[in-house]
């Protein structure tokens, strides 16, 4: 009876431990500061967008030995693998997140409201002038600094020079009269079975985020833009314009004219296939587009061109990946993490980027540009140009997710009228209409 | 004292039973709960950090997230995308698994081999498979529409059509799946008492009607089984769809996991997403009893 007594006693004793062990526990500081005076090292953690072992974490882990090097009061743990959605969240409301968070500035943006992260303005506002004013409000909320922008990427356009010889085209297009002319040259039957089997240009027409970007760019080039705000301060649905709808006809046009007949199933990565693969000669991509066709050996020299204006000038899609501090980090910690961001995001830092990262032929090729303004005179880009184009696009940028609702916008309208429109189903006019009262709609219940 | 042990029987019996019971009860029958409570609840993630184990903060909001989620017709279509995707993908795979599984219940040489092969896709990855499919299944260069113009037809951009798109995945999920269910009912065949064959045999029965009047009827429980589960797999579609089609064209493929996945994961409306599951497990529990009622009709 005793025994069984205790036994009881003691699974209960059990239960009540297992269940105040999972309580919260933010009070606790783990300060993880060596004390001794001069030895006293401040130990962060710095979670990156990629596997820490790849060739970008090896590249990234070499940027911060050289951050360690400059302050051995600091050491920086490096921890891999991409943190989004509910994984970020899960982690900064564990109150044990890394100190300084490589993330999507549209997934900053999405628990930026929430006050998820540590407003760095601070720190970081006299900075302002080092990144066009459209990069930097990918990072602000409110008028407040959730991410300090470190790497990302613009579009371009990227081109077989030996297809352009060959079909006698001498420059890139600057135009898109001169995009859909050249385009329309490349799509030729080299094989004589009476069909092409060479295309102009890769385009995307899958139902899914890679059309947004590619049609986006051209909408703005157009002159449309995806929203505005009216009178009352209140964000609407822009793109149903005649410039938006003008930017779809010429995309569709484009699309069916000039691209694989498969393009309605394609997304970025398998149009990027087909061009590494001579099946197109253009497509649009960011600077990780050449790095794949010298890495796969295509047997070509591929060329970088700015993307061809449209009525309204030249515009592409830009994204940043932001250095953020989740909310809890403090002290030595936060100081720490503020200079590691500064240094990231100065110019020694930021040129080392463009080293790349290493392939396994032991070649280093570059994965994504920095995102400063300033960085055109740096000499990685005088001895390759083809990657001076792409920071040439800071200049006219194009924003994917101009606010945190057209996310879901996006995802469950938007993706799906483009698709439902360059597939022939519906008018360039109706399908815009369509984004236009739905999303509103969506908006508004926000 | 010596009442409650009168009702309880001996006490030491739930003390071993009590490590079990913490564990499911905090991480299965809590959650549960808590995401019952949640989809009536107006939930701010970054409220979560300062929130308890047992609280979950946020406003009340009533059924007002289930409602919307009936009144948004995206959700309804993938309702009914998802159940399209089911009519095809539970009775291909049940008959498929049925004839692979008296296949390979023969006493032939190699046997164990070829079920060994059926067995395989189901060891593959979705994303392996998935992609296999997006190759086999190309509009343009894809296997299955060069052999098509090897006889003269001209196959459809298939993945790209909002008419094929959605079989297409659901044959790749049959493919996958079928050599697991073949398991099941191979396990139920080899549990069918000879004898019952040997009295058809004398009776002259034919191999239809013997499957027709022995096999079919017996496996009847396996049957139940398997569509269950079957039935629960339709309704959870989503990592196919997500890489081979991302939801479209036009929104054909869009299933009520892609839209929860969305909505919990993305935009993190934990309420919303929450209601969506349950008006989803509602779903299931409602073909599930009719399942039961209909098998328990059959078989007495």
């Amino acid at each position: 009876m005793l025994k069984r007594t205790i036994t009881i006693a003691s699974l209960s004793a059990l239960l009540i431990t297992a269940t105040a062990a999972c309580g919260n526990n933010t009070d606790k500081e783990n300060s993880g500061t060596a004390e001794g005076g001069k030895d006293k090292v401040t130990e962060i953690n710095m979670q990156i967008a990629w596997a820490s072992d790849s060739g970008r974490g090896v590249a990234i882990r070499e940027i911060l030995d050289e951050f360690q090097k400059q302050n051995p009061d600091i050491k920086v743990n490096m921890l891999g693998g991409v943190q989004y959605g509910s994984k970020l969240l899960t982690q900064i409301l564990s109150g044990k997140a890394p100190e300084v968070l490589q993330v999507q500035y549209g997934d900053v943006k999405a628990l930026a409201g929430e006050e998820a992260f540590i407003d760095l303005s601070g720190d970081f506002a006299p900075q302002k002038d080092n990144y066009a004013p459209e990069i930097w409000s990918l990072s602000e909320n409110d008028g407040k600094l959730y991410g300090m922008p470190w790497i990302g990427h613009t579009i371009q356009l990227i081109y077989n020079k030996e297809m352009f010889e060959k079909a006698g085209i001498k420059e890139a297009p600057k135009t898109w009269d001169e995009l859909y002319e050249d385009a329309k040259k490349l799509t030729i039957d080299t094989n004589g079975d009476g069909k092409p089997d060479q295309y102009g240009i890769g385009l995307s027409g899958k139902q899914g985020p890679d059309m947004t970007w590619m049609y986006g760019m051209f909408a703005q080039q157009a002159g449309a833009k995806l929203v505005e705000q009216d009178a009352n301060g209140d964000y609407k649905v822009a793109i149903n314009s005649p410039e938006g709808q003008k930017a779809l006809e010429f995309y569709t046009k484009l699309m069916k004219d000039t691209s694989p007949p498969d393009s309605l199933n394609k997304d970025g990565a398998a149009i990027m296939a087909d061009f590494r693969n001579k099946v197109v000669a253009m497509e649009l991509q960011g600077p990780w587009g050449v790095s794949d066709a010298w890495k796969g050996d295509a047997g070509f020299e591929p060329a970088v061109a700015e993307v061809p204006a449209g009525p309204a000038g030249k515009a592409t899609e830009v994204t940043a990946y932001l250095l953020s501090v989740p909310t809890g980090v403090k002290g030595d910690k936060l100081d720490a993490a503020k200079k590691l961001i500064t240094y990231l995001t100065g110019k020694e830092a930021q040129e080392m980027i463009m080293k790349g990262e290493k392939g396994d032929d032991g070649k280093y090729y570059p994965f994504r540009i920095p995102i400063r303004k300033d960085m055109m005179d740096t000499d990685y880009f005088k001895e390759h140009p083809e990657f001076l184009t792409f920071q040439k696009g800071l200049s006219y940028p194009f924003t994917l997710v101009p606010i945190p609702q057209w996310q879901k916008v996006s995802d469950e309208v938007y993706q799906s009228a483009l698709n439902q429109v360059v597939s022939g189903s519906i008018s360039a006019a109706d399908g815009l209409k369509m984004v236009e009262d739905k999303g509103n709609a969506m908006i508004k219940a926000e | 004292m010596s009442y409650i042990r009168r009702k309880l029987g001996d006490l030491s019996a739930y003390a071993f039973i009590l490590p079990a019971f913490l564990i499911l009860g905090l991480f299965l029958v809590y959650p549960v709960i808590w995401s019952v409570v949640a989809s009536f609840k107006d939930i701010k993630p970054m409220a979560l950090q300062q929130a308890g184990l047992f609280e979950i903060p946020g406003k009340i909001v009533g059924f007002d997230y289930y409602a919307d989620a009936l009144q948004n017709p995206l959700f309804l279509k993938a309702l009914v995308n998802t159940l399209y995707f089911g009519i095809i993908f539970v009775p291909i795979t049940m008959l498929g698994s049925v004839l692979l599984a008296l296949l390979v219940n023969q006493k032939l040489a190699g046997v164990n081999f070829v079920r060994t092969v059926f067995f395989i896709p189901y060891i593959i990855s979705v994303v392996s498979a998935s992609l296999i499919f997006v190759f086999l299944f190309n509009g343009d260069r894809g296997l299955v529409n060069a052999l098509l113009s090897n006889i003269g037809i001209e196959g459809p951009n298939w993945l790209a059509s909002s008419v094929w798109a959605m079989p297409v995945i659901a044959i790749m999920t049959c493919w996958r799946n079928i050599g697991y269910f073949m398991l099941i009912y191979l396990s139920g065949l080899q549990s069918i008492p000879t004898d019952l064959y040997e009295v058809a045999d004398v009776e002259g029965a034919s191999k239809f009607e013997k499957f027709r009047y022995v096999t079919w009827p017996l496996l009847g429980r396996v049957s139940l089984v398997v569509m269950i589960l079957l039935l629960i797999s339709s309704l959870n579609v989503f990592q196919e769809v997500y890489i081979m089609t991302g939801g479209g064209p036009a929104d054909s493929t869009t299933t009520v996991p892609f839209l929860i996945f969305n909505r919990a994961f993305k935009y993190y409306e934990i309420g919303p997403a929450a209601a969506m599951s349950y008006i989803l497990f509602v779903i299931v529990i409602i073909i599930t009893i009719i399942q039961k009622k209909l098998v328990d009709k059959r078989l007495g």
